[in-house]
């Protein structure tokens, strides 16, 4: 497998910065998919906000620093356009973006892309109700087993408090499946 | 070093203040969580990781066809400035031409400032009538009766300028 400094040059460079975008799409696109999956819920928004991630990756390449690694970069760029993705709904339905993302949860049942059980849905409505961060944070580690080490790169938060947030995720999580 | 003195030794290490007082709790209540859903429940499209490739790297070039101008560049804010002005400026000399200066478009006070500031010849004053005009006014003057010239004459003048422009 490429290394990713060895890629990072070659987008960098102006010679076959296409051949080299491609094995970055294949490298990373299941992983930002599902990333972006779990904050968005639908398929289709899931798409859509997958494929501005990498028109963004691919315009700003230059830009990155090689500061922190192009995981992280990629990652936090997906997570903003998933959140910005949000946002835009929100306005747009002149609704907040709780209320956005408890209809995308309603819409997950009738969903042909979504397994129906019933404990899914509730840990779904679940999450539902802890703040935005403490969702993301929980998905990246629960769903997608990230490290808190690169959590906190992504994210640009301590290990420490990124813990402290996902224990009390997991928490309230589980009082909200006894409880209902 | 004695092996006692050893195991007295302090190893430095340290752990977070009520580590081991949660550590079940959080072990176990993430483990029970786990066990009821693991997975989140979303599933894909049959295949959809394999035409993906190919699909992002269109909507790359796409986009990238369709090149994004920056809708403000100092340079076009200063070209739209420079539109805009003289814009405004054509538009108001224009619109002050159409409407044409009349002798009713100006304040009587203002004519009469001219008329006396700017020493008006009577040649000046004639030049502003018509043929047409003129002649109403010496209609006017015809229509006269000598009884009115007469009471003119005496309440305005005097017989010395009389007189005098005779001479």
């Amino acid at each position: 497998m490429i290394l990713e400094s060895e890629l990072v040059e070659k987008l960098k460079s102006n010679t076959n910065i296409d051949g080299a975008f491609k094995e970055l799409v294949i490298l990373y696109k299941e992983r930002l998919y599902w990333h972006i999956r779990n904050i968005v819920k639908s398929h289709d928004d899931a798409d859509d906000v997958l494929q501005n991630t990498f028109i963004k990756v691919y315009k700003n390449i230059g830009n990155f620093k090689g500061e922190s690694k192009l995981f992280s970069w990629m990652y936090r760029i997906a997570t903003n356009e998933a959140i910005t993705f949000i946002n835009q709904k929100a306005k747009r339905l002149q609704i907040t973006n709780e209320e956005t993302q408890t209809i995308a949860i309603n819409n997950l049942a009738a969903d042909v892309y979504f397994e129906g059980e019933a404990i899914q849905l509730k840990l779904q409505k679940a999450m539902a109700t802890l703040p935005q961060r403490q969702q993301l944070v929980f998905n990246m580690k629960y769903f997608e087993d990230l490290k808190f080490k690169d959590m906190s790169d992504i994210l640009e938060t301590s290990e420490g408090a990124l813990k402290a947030s996902y224990h009390i995720a997991v928490k309230k999580i589980q009082d909200y499946l006894t409880n209902n | 070093m004695t092996k006692n003195s050893l195991k007295n030794m302090e190893t430095g290490f340290k752990v977070p203040k009520d580590y081991f007082e949660n550590f079940e709790d959080r072990l176990l209540s993430e483990l029970k969580l786990k066990e009821t859903a693991s997975h989140s429940g979303f599933k894909l499209p049959e295949d959809y990781f394999d035409s993906l490739d190919n699909k992002i790297l269109d909507a790359v070039k796409k986009s990238n066809n369709t090149k994004v101008i920056p809708f403000l560049s100092i340079r076009k804010i200063a070209y739209a400035t420079a539109v805009a002005a003289s814009l405004i400026l054509i538009y108001t000399i224009s619109f002050n031409n159409n409407e044409s200066l009349t002798i009713n478009n100006i304040e009587t006070v203002s004519i009469e400032n001219y008329i006396l500031t700017e020493g008006l010849e009577t040649s000046d004053i004639a030049s502003l009538f018509s043929e047409e005009d003129l002649s109403e006014i010496t209609s006017v003057k015809n229509n006269l009766s000598s009884e009115t010239l007469e009471n003119y004459v005496l309440e305005n003048l005097d017989i010395d300028e009389l007189i005098t422009n005779n001479n």
